[in-house]
């Protein structure tokens, strides 16, 4: 673990994601501890403010306090993430080694099905789904699981046709293999390392659907403080006063080059080893 | 001018993680005019190394300590840029070991062979007309309808006929020629050391011939230079060190050819051992650790290695040409 | 050849199909009366009633979107619920605003993404090669559509350089330009960084082939051997990833339609969508999946001709 902090130090561009990414989790998970105001709290009378000692980043429209809504905001952001993230690997898992290790008429289904939800825009997609089911947090994480989990079980169908076709399993096969062997040993290794670089690419693409969703007013309802629907303040708000729009993109700008550089390092560190696993 | 190529007192580093290797040491040889030298040595030997070097064409962690290379009397060691790609495809032509990735694969070989002709002041028309006199010339059937197809739509075989045709296309003072069979199958393999005979009687020029297949040498060349571990340890020619091999390595690479083998035996011939780490060199003699009489003086290193002349065209190094062997 | 281009088009032409009919089903899944959802809570009984028998909600789905793609090869559309305007003219008028959106931005990302890259290639681990990564990584993560409210803040509202609403004036070409820079960038900033790094791993892929070292043997120039031989492949997977990104980029050019206030079928979803115009979001639907579709399918049908190897091996 020392060693893979290390390698990723070792590159500037790991280093400042890590560092990113370690002040944004940080700061969110202690949102209790750092936040100066409640996030909700309501004071009309300090509306819109310019930043000061006693709200560093200013005011929204309706006198809350920009810092502790951003800071409450990142729990929103890493939520979605983990658990849409988590569940989609799981189902592109499943479905993934399905498609490959299937009969052929299944995996083109699944081909195919996955072309098709490609082919929607995710706005429009996430737009039909919140008209059917209504604005909320839950809906926004059933709509990432939805666009992303094929993304997942390509990539895991992709890793474990190679391994299936690969002549070192052919000849295991022909001595006749056991499934769960065959599983554990050879499929499931080949499987995580790509499903891991993947998962930390997708953690920035996440965070800015739930952004993006949250700010076309289709994600969280007032009052919970995600990070778009700060930036809908601040857009709505513009000619005002900047600060809603620079504190909510702020935190936007630094979690998603934090974590995009952060998977880059860990991706270039994983995958020569990966070539070598495979060969 | 008697020579097409001199080589000398050739020192070629790697700049690698372990350290300096030490690639090429104290390289000597010549190509005389018109004829064929031929150079062999197992993997890691240097031999590409010195192709490489000859051609400018290094990789930039590879540094020339020290020594000349000259083409035609003139130094081509420290060329700048722009001049060597005068000479490159030119007065020096190669023909690569992998007939199967030397080309490129989404451009007509026709194309190619144009685009490798870019040295000449002539036509368009005039240098599709020499392209296709060439690549009749190397025996590619149909040559005028297969002008324009790609390179996957030939074979191994052909591929490495079509890479002889752009080689000689320029006539080259020099072609140099990096294991061009090893890749291909036996009987390709003939048919293109008899292409490549054939060709160089018709068109004057030297041909440096870069093998492990002693067999081909043998046949093909006028002199032969022996390399192990960065060093030439014997050359001279062709009849000299085939009725005559003085240095042990040489003497077990003849024992170790397979159609040497005149009486049956039970196990392969092999050279035991392997190859010493170029980054540490100890003060030993470089093949002591092969050898199978090393003596007291070739383990301490206390004769150096160095070709000395051990008769009229035969060098040898001078650390076993005493060997009692 | 021939049969490789028509088993793709059939294929797109399936995938259209299909998210038509998805979309439809979806709509028809939601628990309870689907006028209402469609309609919402203006719906009176006679406008229910009328929406019913015009759009054949009766009848058995299948039937529902046969008709409605009978209805699409008569060029019919069927109506705009609010303006009862053809939804096939709404169509029309919206869709040139976002190609010209759509086609700005991959314009500039192309121009100053490819060379960048190119030149990162050849000049790799230079401190130019490490600042433009980090660039190019950056661009990449940063949401467009935070891009396009910052450039909104800083350029329009803050600066006044350049405007920060609609499409600019009919017939005259600088406002219409200076009304597409900001919308643009927001698009395109990401897919600079895409094909920056894109073009740069590929070119670095190839200067490593066998045939670029054959041609560097024969005293082939630098510049023709960037040109002939490694720009050639190198640009391929440049060509499916600007084919498979356009579900990407028009998702950024909906955000930017919408911040910008830009007319176009990605303002035109996300208004209708809201207001319940359900002709008009099956109409929009079926323009942009066929918009994907067209593009990811052109972008194979490229590639396989200029890569021959595809060509050959399409069937495995």
């Amino acid at each position: 673990m020392k060693k893979i902090i290390y390698e990723i130090i070792k590159e500037p561009l790991g280093l400042i994601g890590l560092t990113l990414v370690s002040l944004v989790i940080f700061l969110s998970l202690g949102a209790d501890l750092f936040s100066p105001f409640a996030p909700s709290q309501i004071n009309i009378r300090d509306k819109l403010q310019n930043p000061s000692l006693i709200h560093i980043l200013g005011t929204d429209q309706l006198g809350r306090d920009l810092f502790s809504r951003v800071l409450y905001g990142g729990r929103i952001a890493l939520k979605v993430a983990l658990i849409s993230i988590f569940i989609s690997m799981i189902i592109g898992i499943v479905v993934g080694i399905a498609a490959a290790i299937g009969k052929k008429w299944l995996d083109n289904f699944l081909l195919f099905v996955f072309d098709t939800i490609r082919s929607f825009p995710t706005i429009m997609f996430a737009l039909a789904i919140v008209t059917l089911f209504g604005p909320s947090l839950e809906t926004i994480i059933f709509i990432v699981i939805l666009t992303q989990s094929p993304i997942y079980a390509r990539i895991v169908r992709t890793q474990t046709l190679m391994v299936i076709n690969s002549e070192y399993i052919q000849a295991e096969k022909v001595l006749g293999i056991n499934f769960m062997r065959l599983m554990v040993i050879h499929i499931i290794p080949n499987v995580v390392g790509p499903l891991f670089i993947l998962a930390s690419m997708d953690i920035p693409f996440v965070i800015a659907i739930e952004a993006g969703l949250s700010f076309l007013g289709m994600g969280v309802r007032p009052p919970i403080p995600s990070w778009g629907s700060i930036l809908n303040d601040g857009y709505s708000f513009i000619d005002n006063s900047p600060w809603p729009l620079i504190a909510g993109g702020l935190p936007l700008i630094i979690t998603t080059i934090g974590f995009t550089f952060l998977g880059e390092r860990l991706r270039d560190i994983i995958d020569p080893k990966l070539k070598k696993y495979i060969n | 001018m008697k020579d097409s190529l001199n080589i000398e007192n050739l020192y070629v580093n790697y700049l690698t993680n372990k350290g300096q290797l030490k690639a090429l040491r104290n390289i000597n040889f010549n190509i005389p005019k018109n004829s064929v030298v031929g150079i062999i040595g197992e993997s890691g030997c240097g031999k590409s190394t010195i192709v490489s070097s000859i051609m400018g064409l290094m990789p930039e962690n590879a540094k020339i300590e020290k020594g000349d290379i000259k083409l035609n009397d003139n130094s081509i060691l420290n060329l700048k840029q722009n001049e060597l790609k005068k000479i490159l495809g030119n007065n020096i032509s190669v023909i690569f070991q992998d007939p199967m990735t030397s080309l490129n694969p989404v451009m007509s070989i026709g194309k190619q062979m144009i685009l490798s002709q870019h040295h000449e002041k002539i036509s368009k028309k005039e240098k599709i007309e020499r392209s296709l006199e060439m690549l009749d010339l190397v025996g590619i059937p149909d040559y005028k309808s297969r002008f324009n197809d790609l390179p996957h739509q030939f074979s191994g075989g052909m591929r490495q006929r079509i890479m002889i045709a752009m080689a000689i296309q320029s006539r080259p003072d020099l072609l140099i020629a990096d294991e061009p069979t090893t890749a291909l199958d036996v009987t390709t393999e003939v048919q293109i050391i008899n292409l490549l005979k054939n060709l160089k009687n018709k068109i004057e020029c030297s041909i440096l011939f870069i093998t492990h297949n002693l067999n081909l040498l043998v046949d093909f060349c006028d002199y032969i230079i022996i390399m192990y571990a960065g060093i030439i340890v014997e050359k001279g020619t062709t009849k000299n060190i085939f009725l005559d091999p003085q240095h042990p390595y040489t003497k077990q690479l003849f024992k170790c050819d397979p159609s040497q083998i005149e009486k049956k035996i039970k196990k392969f011939p092999f050279i035991k051992g392997s190859l010493p780490d170029l980054t540490n060199l100890k003060n030993e003699c470089v093949f002591a650790s092969r050898c199978e009489h090393p003596s007291h003086e070739c383990k301490e290193g206390l004769i150096e290695n160095k070709l000395i002349e051990f008769s009229k065209d035969h060098w040898v190094d001078q650390c076993c040409i005493n060997c009692k062997e | 050849m021939l049969s490789f281009i028509f088993n793709k088009i059939f294929i797109g032409f399936l995938i259209i199909l299909a998210s038509i009919s998805s979309l439809y089903i979806m709509i028809h899944m939601v628990p309870g009366d689907p006028i209402k959802v469609l309609l919402g809570p203006r719906a009176t009984i006679e406008m229910q009633e009328a929406i019913s028998l015009k759009l054949g909600l009766n009848d058995p789905l299948f039937i529902q979107i046969y008709n409605f793609i009978k209805n699409i090869f008569k060029g019919d559309f069927g109506n705009d619920i609010l303006t009862q305007r053809p939804v096939l003219t709404i169509l029309l008028e919206q869709t040139p605003h976002t190609i010209a959106l759509v086609i700005v931005s991959i314009g500039w990302a192309m121009l100053l993404g490819i060379p960048i890259g190119c030149y990162n290639a050849i000049y790799q681990n230079s401190k130019s090669d490490k600042i433009s990564g980090f660039f190019t990584v950056s661009f990449i993560a940063i949401p467009p559509f935070v891009v396009g409210l910052y450039g909104l803040l800083i350029f329009a509202v803050s600066l006044k350089w350049l405007p920060a609403i609609g499409v600019g004036e009919s017939g005259n070409l600088i406002s219409k330009i200076s009304h597409l820079i900001l919308p643009s960038i927001a698009v395109g900033l990401g897919w600079v960084g895409y094909l920056a790094r894109l073009v740069r791993s590929s070119m670095l892929e190839v200067f490593k082939d066998n045939h670029v070292r054959t041609a560097r043997a024969y005293g082939i120039s630098e510049s023709k051997i960037i040109l002939y031989y490694v720009l050639r492949i190198a640009i391929l997977p440049t060509i499916t990833l600007l084919g498979t990104g356009i579900g990407i980029l028009f998702s950024s050019s909906v955000f930017a339609e919408i911040i910008f206030s830009r007319p176009g079928i990605g303002k035109l979803i996300y208004e209708s969508v809201i207001n319940r115009n359900y002709p008009v979001v099956m109409g929009a639907v079926l323009v942009s999946s066929t918009l994907f579709v067209t593009t990811t399918t052109l972008a194979d049908i490229i590639n396989a001709l200029l890569d021959p190897r595809i060509k050959n091996n399409h069937s495995s």
